[in-house]
């Protein structure tokens, strides 16, 4: 009688630790129903794309060139660079003719950057250095958005710095 | 020769409940108690909110999972590998619990999935407040990054809604469960 009693609660304890998998499995189902279908889904598993929260397509669809082919790009002025980086950075010294557009402000300073930035035009992005993913962060709000030439410099301000390629001391672009 | 004393007359006695019986009162879940209306409305007023906090919260995060990503990376405690899994699947089992919270469905179980995410968010907002980052985006109802919060005002408010978890799972709980669970954990 005693070990019934005693069983009791245990029965009671599996059957709602079960009952929590159930509901957390009911989600996870869910959930990887709905990345499936959600155009901005992420891929489960790092394998094409090496950063977290970049969908495939966006990943495939920006490509990241070298310190020495953004410098061709900025000489020729063949592409609009776009500065990711805080303001206070920006103005510290900048990448000369680059537009400043933070990651950290972006609702806030898209709309008077808008009109300089072409849709269908090639833009490059750069950020802090090479672990910088605020570049990829902001071509995915601006891919999303319909800007379909846009590029990401690998290395970032720091690699440009250190190729010893001109720097602007001076703000320019959207203040 | 012996006189036998008349019998004491009975006075009755009367009972104060102990503190113990009197939050037992409180808890509407529990069988075989009085079930007090008070208590079970704030069971119903509690189980209502925690389900709006956590489907408020889950909202944005579903309309977003990539900008989500970005938030829960930008805690550096799981591995990149583990990012985007923990991003998908976060804001469903908040709203799974929600749900159950708010038909009545399971509400122990979905009470402490409810406390041990809030126990989640406080340990990731502690161990950022150790490394010295007082200024987090939080991504707990808004995966927006402008305008990060303080740390310290988050904890406190994840500290309220631990609160409330906790007390819906010890209300809607059955007693004996309960004790298991806990020496279950105790094990653990």
């Amino acid at each position: 009688m005693s070990s019934e009693l005693r069983s009791v609660p245990e029965r009671e304890l599996v059957l709602f630790i079960q009952r929590c998998a159930g509901l957390v499995a009911l989600a996870v189902l869910i959930a990887l129903v709905c990345n499936t279908l959600h155009p901005m889904g992420l891929p489960l598993l790092l394998v094409e794309v090496p950063h977290p929260g970049i969908p495939v397509w966006i990943w495939r669809s920006v490509p990241s060139v070298s310190v020495t082919q953004g410098y061709e790009l900025w000489r020729h002025q063949s592409a609009l660079l776009l500065d990711v980086r805080d303001r206070a950075d920006h103005l510290a010294g900048h990448i000369p003719g680059s537009l400043s557009l933070p990651y950290h402000e972006f609702s806030t300073t898209f709309p008077a950057v808008r009109d300089r930035l072409p849709l269908h035009g090639p833009i490059l992005i750069y950020c802090y250095g090479s672990h910088c993913g605020l570049s990829m962060r902001v071509a995915k709000r601006l891919r999303v958005l319909g800007y379909d030439r846009l590029t990401v410099m690998e290395g970032g301000f720091d690699a440009w710095q250190a190729a010893g390629l001109p720097i602007s001391p001076a703000t320019e672009g959207a203040r | 020769m012996t006189r036998e004393l008349p019998p004491s007359p009975t006075v009755p006695r009367i009972r104060t409940l102990s503190l113990r019986e009197k939050l037992a009162r409180l808890r509407p879940g529990r069988p075989g108690r009085q079930r007090h209306a008070a208590g079970r409305a704030l069971t119903v007023l509690l189980r209502v909110v925690i389900a709006g906090v956590f489907l408020a919260a889950a909202a944005d995060k579903i309309v977003h999972p990539d900008r989500f990503a970005d938030v829960v990376s930008d805690y550096q405690i799981l591995p990149a590998w583990l990012v985007n899994l923990f991003a998908v699947c976060l804001p469903w089992v908040e709203v799974v619990v929600g749900l159950a919270l708010l038909v009545g469905l399971w509400v122990p179980e979905a009470a402490l999935l409810a406390l041990g995410m809030t126990l989640m968010f406080m340990l990731a907002l502690a161990i950022n407040l150790a490394r010295g980052n007082t200024n987090l985006h939080c991504g707990c109802f808004s995966t927006s990054q402008e305008g990060p919060g303080s740390a310290w005002d988050l904890l406190w408010r994840d500290a309220i809604l631990m609160v409330a978890c906790a007390g819906l799972l010890w209300a809607t709980c059955p007693a004996g469960l309960l004790r298991a669970l806990v020496s279950a954990v105790k094990r653990s």
